[in-house]
C-alpha cells in the first residue's frame, strides 16, 4: 500500500507541478494547487498508465482525497498482480 | 474579428419554421390543475429555476465568443428561446397556483466562470441540451396535464435543435484547429458524462448553493433520462470529432495520446 501511495503522490505531483512531499494522504484532491477538472482527469490517465489499471468512470471525479485514490488503485491493481 | 456568417443564417431559417408562439400555440385556458401530480410540481419548479441560468450563460457566451460574430448571432436567438422556456414554465406554474419566489430565482442569475475553450463550451452545451431534451420529452409522456405536456413537447424540440446548433459550431472549431480544440472537447465530454449516477447539468453544477431543494439531480425522471440521452450524445460527439465514440472508455482512449505522460513534462 505504501508503494501505491507513493506512486499516486508522485503522479499527482508531476501533473499538478508540486512536490510529492507537499501532498498528504488526507489532502483533498480539489484543494491541491492547480487541481482543476482537466488536471484531475490527466492525473487519472497517468495513474492508470502507471499501475496498469482503469478507473471506473463514475469514480474519477468523485474521489475526494489522495488516500481514497490510493485505496481504489490498490484494489484495482491487486488482481493484476501489482503489489499493493 | 470575423464578420463571416457561415452558419447562423441557415440555422436561423431552419429554426424560424419550427418556432412556436407562447401565446398562440399553448392553450393556456385548458390547464387542468386537478390532473397535476406532486412529481409534476416538483419537476417543473426545478426546471423553471434551471432555465433561468440562461441569463448568466448568455453573458458568458457573449464574452467567450466575442470574436465570433456567427456564433454570437446564433446565441442571441438561443437566449430568446431559453428565456421563453423559463417564462412558459413559470406561467404554467402560476396557472396551478405556484409562484416562484424572487429569492429562489435571483441566485440562478449569478455569473459563473467563463469557458476556456469555445469548442469545449459547445460540447458542454451539446450534452446539457440533449439531456434536457430527453428529460422534457420523458416528462411530456408522464404527465397527465395536457397543457404541460404540450409545453414540454415544445421545449424538448427546442433543446434538441439547440444541441444540433452547438454541435455544428463545435465541429467548425475543430475543423479550423483540431490540435488546439480536440483535447479540451474530449476532456469536457468526459467530465460531464463519466458519472451517470448524477444528473450533472450546468444549471446545478455552477450553482451549488442555489435553491438546493430544487435541483435537477433530485428529480427521479431526470436521472432516468441520463442513460437514455447517452446514445444520442455519443452520436453527436462522434460527428463533431470524427472519432468513433460510443462511451466514456472511448473518450479516454481518444484522449490518452493527447495527454503527455507526466515524465515527459518533468
Amino acid at each position: 500500500m505504501e508503494e501505491v501511495m507513493a506512486g499516486v503522490k508522485s503522479v499527482l505531483g508531476r501533473v499538478l507541478g508540486i512536490a510529492p512531499d507537499q501532498i498528504a494522504a488526507e489532502s483533498a484532491i480539489r484543494g491541491l494547487p492547480n487541481a482543476d477538472s482537466a488536471a484531475i482527469l490527466e492525473a487519472a490517465l497517468a495513474i492508470e498508465d502507471r499501475f496498469a489499471i482503469e478507473f471506473p468512470d463514475e469514480v474519477v471525479f468523485r474521489l475526494e482525497t489522495v488516500s481514497e485514490v490510493a485505496d481504489v488503485v490498490a484494489r484495482l491493481a491487486v488482481p493484476a498482480g501489482i503489489p499493493a | 474579428m470575423s464578420a463571416e456568417l457561415a452558419q447562423y443564417p441557415a440555422i436561423f431559417d431552419r429554426h424560424e419554421h419550427l418556432r412556436w408562439n407562447l401565446n398562440r400555440d399553448i392553450p393556456w385556458n385548458a390547464v387542468r390543475p386537478e390532473l397535476v401530480r406532486d412529481e409534476d410540481r416538483f419537476a417543473i419548479r426545478t426546471a423553471a429555476l434551471s432555465e433561468f441560468t440562461t441569463l448568466a450563460a448568455s453573458h458568458n457566451f457573449l464574452r467567450e465568443f466575442v470574436d465570433d460574430v456567427d456564433f454570437s448571432c446564433w446565441v442571441s436567438v438561443w437566449f430568446y428561446e431559453e428565456v421563453k422556456h423559463h417564462y412558459a414554465l413559470r406561467r404554467w406554474l402560476e396557472r396551478i397556483g405556484i409562484a416562484l419566489r424572487g429569492d429562489e430565482i435571483a441566485p440562478r442569475g449569478r455569473p459563473y466562470p467563463v469557458g476556456a475553450d469555445p469548442a469545449a463550451t459547445c460540447t458542454m452545451n451539446v450534452i446539457s441540451e440533449l439531456r434536457a431534451a430527453r428529460w422534457y420529452s420523458d416528462l411530456s409522456h408522464l404527465t397527465h396535464e395536457p397543457v404541460l405536456a404540450a409545453i414540454l413537447r415544445n421545449l424538448a424540440a427546442d433543446e434538441a435543435r439547440h444541441a444540433v446548433a452547438f454541435a455544428s459550431f463545435g465541429k467548425r472549431y475543430l475543423e479550423r484547429d483540431r490540435s488546439a480544440h480536440l483535447r479540451p472537447v474530449l476532456e469536457m465530454a468526459y467530465f460531464w458524462l463519466a458519472d451517470t449516477t448524477h444528473f450533472k447539468h450546468p444549471a446545478d453544477f455552477f450553482y451549488p448553493d442555489a435553491a438546493v431543494e430544487y435541483r435537477i439531480d433530485k428529480v427521479p425522471t431526470a436521472l432516468a433520462a441520463l442513460e437514455r440521452a447517452n446514445h444520442k450524445i455519443f452520436e453527436y460527439l462522434t460527428e463533431m470529432t470524427d472519432i468513433p465514440l460510443h462511451g466514456c472508455r472511448d473518450l479516454k482512449r481518444a484522449l490518452r495520446p493527447l495527454v503527455p505522460a507526466p515524465e515527459a513534462q518533468a
